[in-house]
């Protein structure tokens, strides 16, 4: 069993498929936040494809370029701090590495945060690879007025070391010609290793011991010997990072074969053997896992190599000061000569991160600005994106109709065509310019540096429910569409944080239901009232949303995944990039989410058009049993007779109690294909026509007078529709989110369970008050 | 408070969430779950490296250390040995 984990739906040499022959690969890697997607689009011109993998949450993309004459495909990883494959971006970035063989590797390191991001590199060295590093953000190095070396760095690591800063792209410049130089035939990667370690004296006897071993009987390795053995040493005995569903996890097996050798431990086999040993030497003379002692010795041999190179030690000042500013800045620095190195105590001024944090993490105004920024950005969505939302229904409707009459000459293929799959592509266009402008918000808060603030605000209250305060970015994208949010939740860094937070998301209502709310609201309430019966909708979904997710942490029983994020210093947002970022973004839903829209309006479609019962017919059944065959009378016994229709009035008893007849069902069971589907279903069925909107006076009317339902059974339609399925395309990409039918449909029992109790209640209540 | 009482309070070690806001602290040692454990140790959480808390809100803090700031939430917090 391989000490690597791979990821299954990542294949290592694939993920490039639009590759000239005569394209070299260059691997492009680095830490979140050291301003690898900026050096990504300057070196690729921006215009990147991302790989659609099912199951991968993480975004791989490659982009191409020509440097002098030479074409260069440029491969982005994700952002990680180190390769020790827990999180499923680290996971898939080692897969990446080990499975291809490219021409360069170029790790973008925060020039600034060099102590940091520098653990990167040497396991890139170990791993047999010789990086070339673009020290980013070197403006802000050459801004504290410090003098590094970048040759002497160079000579410590022996990689290739450029100083770049994204904010000057001529800078990019050397880094074009080295590359264009590159070799035909160039691999960035042998089979040795580029530095050794010290891994101390406990842990290294028993890592020789595993490097003999492995060699003996570890077969093809895709890595260096000493890399793969320490690996083995310090991975964990648990699961992987992914769970859920039966034997789906990544585990990392040592049962199986022989017994070993030397302990008789049966089944174990040696890797285990090797495991014990190294945790049971380190915990006991050390105190630590093997993992921590290799972590500790890294980060030894990093300090070491950056006071060679000249650069300072985080947090210290080794800069000479200038004799007469010593006692006017910091009165904590106790040496009187300027020339010596301070190392201790380190000099403590605020940053002006730190200024901006004391308000924006401050315990009354971080909390209001919170709020305030989030309520602006929800009326820019909505406000701002109306009037677009508006054009794009007339142009769709008007499309829909211009292809009917187009496609007269065959009434099967103008219905499938003008009521199913235009209108159905409408629905994802539609709701883009609210989309678009959400994450385009959200792109510029994560650009400056907010985001994480935001997550550790919320992460304090949130943790009291269940959730994380990474939870709260995948919660405010429900709010326009749950499919986004969903896959936002691949943030979330354990699998039972991401179970929970994507049970609870769906009840976010989406602004796909606020048409419902709109239509109902307006039928049952009066006007002064509609506006909040809607508004306690939302909260009334948010509120169930935070108290289940409560219960379900109990129910699932796991610890919320401690909140540990970088908190980036703040920065101006570069429109272009966020703007680059939103566009992916959406690109991304719109490719996830737009195939399984459609194919659910082609269901809806197909479930409310047959079996077909024509006009005449249906009229002549009318007058056959003794009814008067209205406009709509015809259209219910159309709708009837349908798939839909018969769905509806075989659920129809179990909705009694809450009274809804089986119409209503009908409408229910479209709208759980797509939510925007159930206003116009109920058009159909009260015989109003399909093109209305919730606002129509006649449709108001109609579902005020002819379906039988009162306000307190019209509310408990507005909850029950609230609670009880995602829609058909956010259900779709929980699937593929979880990866695990047992737990997609313990999601939908869990649904239908609250929208029914939920909404049986708020008419039991009712009743008890009186009302009918 | 005479010098030998202060020194012996502060070499005693303890947890990060109690050390006091802005005073810098020297990494002891780490406990709690190995996964969270060696996170920690790869970002920089090792024997000696100096840490500070920066900013104190509801349920974590801002953390300094090694060049660079981190959310924590005060359950990590408390998995730091510092002395």
């Amino acid at each position: 069993m391989s000490p690597f984990r791979y990821h299954p739906q990542v294949p290592p040499r694939a993920v490039i498929d639009d590759r000239a022959p005569d394209e070299q690969e260059i691997i492009l890697c680095g830490n979140p936040n050291a301003g690898k997607s900026t050096i990504f689009n300057l070196l690729t011109g921006g215009h990147a494809h991302i790989a659609n993998y099912p199951g991968v949450t993480v975004e791989v993309k490659h982009g191409h370029t020509r440097m002098d004459g030479r074409r260069f495909v440029i491969l982005d990883t994700p952002g990680i701090y180190s390769l020790s494959a827990r999180t499923e971006d680290e996971i898939v970035t080692e897969s990446i590495l080990l499975g291809h063989h490219p021409a360069a590797c170029i790790q973008v390191v925060d020039a600034s945060n060099l102590a940091r991001d520098l653990y990167l590199t040497l396991e890139l060295l170990e791993l047999g690879y010789r990086p070339v590093l673009l020290l980013n953000k070197w403006d802000l190095v050459r801004s504290q007025r410090l003098d590094p070396s970048v040759e002497a760095l160079e000579r410590s690591l022996g990689v290739k070391c450029f100083a770049v800063s994204a904010k000057d792209p001529h800078s990019l410049a050397p880094v074009r010609e080295f590359l264009a130089q590159v070799a035909p035939d160039a691999a960035a990667r042998t089979a040795d290793a580029a530095v050794e370690i010290d891994y101390g004296p406990v842990l290294e006897p028993i890592l020789r011991e595993a490097e003999i071993t492995l060699a003996e009987r570890g077969g093809q390795l895709p890595s260096p010997l000493r890399f793969a053995a320490l690996r083995m040493l310090t991975c964990g005995l648990g699961r992987g990072p992914h769970r859920g569903g039966r034997g789906r996890g990544r585990r990392m097996r040592h049962g199986g074969g022989p017994p070993c050798e030397e302990c008789g431990e049966p089944g174990g086999g040696w890797r285990r053997h090797l495991l014990l040993k190294a945790r049971e030497a380190c915990e006991s003379q050390l105190g630590q896992e093997p993992a921590e002692v290799a972590a500790v010795q890294r980060h030894a041999y990093i300090h070491q190599l950056l006071e060679t190179a000249g650069f300072p030690a985080p947090d210290t000042t080794t800069a000479p000061i200038p004799r007469q500013k010593l006692s006017a800045t910091c009165a904590c620095i106790d040496t009187a000569f300027p020339s010596e190195k301070q190392t201790s105590p380190p000099a403590s001024h605020p940053s002006r991160s730190d200024r901006i944090d004391r308000w924006l993490l401050h315990p009354v105004v971080g909390y209001l600005a919170f709020i305030a920024g989030l309520w602006l950005m929800f009326q820019a969505t909505f406000t701002l994106g109306a009037p677009l939302v508006n054009l794009l229904e007339i142009a769709v409707s008007w499309l829909a109709v211009a292809a009917k009459s187009a496609l007269a000459f065959s009434p099967f293929l103008a219905s499938l065509i003008g009521e199913g799959i235009i209108p159905g592509v409408g629905l994802v266009l539609v709701f883009l310019p609210n989309i678009l402008i959400l994450f385009l918000a959200l792109a510029l808060l994560e650009d400056s540096g907010y985001l994480s603030r935001g997550a550790l605000l919320t992460d304090g209250i949130l943790r009291r429910f269940g959730l994380s305060g990474r939870s709260f970015i995948p919660m405010v994208v429900a709010f326009g569409c749950n499919v986004p949010a969903i896959l936002a939740a691949r943030t979330m860094p354990t699998f039972k944080d991401r179970l929970i937070t994507i049970a609870v998301i769906p009840w976010m209502s989406c602004s796909a239901r606020l048409p419902v709310y709109i239509l109902l609201a307006g039928a049952f309430f009066p006007a002064r009232w509609g506006g909040t019966v809607i508004l306690s909708m939302y909260l009334l979904g948010v509120v169930v949303a935070i108290l289940a997710a409560k219960l379900l942490r109990k129910a699932v029983a796991g610890e919320v995944g401690e909140l540990l994020v970088e908190l980036p210093d703040y920065r101006m947002p570069r429109l272009v990039a966020s703007i680059q970022k939103m566009w992916s973004h959406t690109w991304h839903y719109v490719h996830k989410a737009g195939t399984i829209i459609l194919l659910a309006a082609v269901i809806v479609w197909f479930l409310f058009s047959f079996p077909q019962t024509p006009q005449a017919t249906a009229r002549a059944q009318l007058i056959a049993a003794g009814d008067n065959p209205t406009a709509e009378a015809i259209s219910q016994a159309q709708v009837s007779r349908s798939y839909a229709g018969r769905i509806g009035r075989a659920v129809e008893p179990v909705f009694a109690p809450m009274g809804f007849d089986w119409r209503v069902a009908v409408g229910l069971v479209g709208a759980a294909v797509a939510k925007e589907v159930m206003v116009s279903t109920m058009g159909v069925v009260y015989g109003v026509g399909e093109g209305v909107d919730a606002g129509s006076q006649r449709m108001v009317a109609a579902v005020r007078e002819r379906s039988g339902l009162t306000p307190l059974t019209g509310l408990a339609l507005m909850v029950f529709a609230l609670f009880y399925l995602p829609c058909l395309p956010t259900l779709g990409v929980i699937y593929r989110e979880l990866q695990s039918l047992r737990w997609t449909a313990a999601i939908v029992g869990l649904h239908l369970a609250t929208a029914y109790v939920l909404a049986l209640v708020v008419v039991l209540i009712g009743r008890l008050m009186g009302l009918r | 408070m005479t010098p030998n009482a202060t020194t012996a309070k502060e070499t005693e070690s303890s947890s990060l969430s109690h050390a006091p806001t802005g005073e810098w602290r020297i990494v002891a040692a780490l406990c709690g779950h190995e996964g969270v454990r060696q996170r920690l140790a790869e970002l920089g959480f090792v024997r000696g490296a100096r840490v500070r808390i920066v900013q104190r809100v509801a349920g974590g803090a801002k953390v300094r250390l090694n060049g660079f700031n981190l959310a924590m939430s005060n359950t990590l917090l408390r998995q730091v040995l510092v002395e």
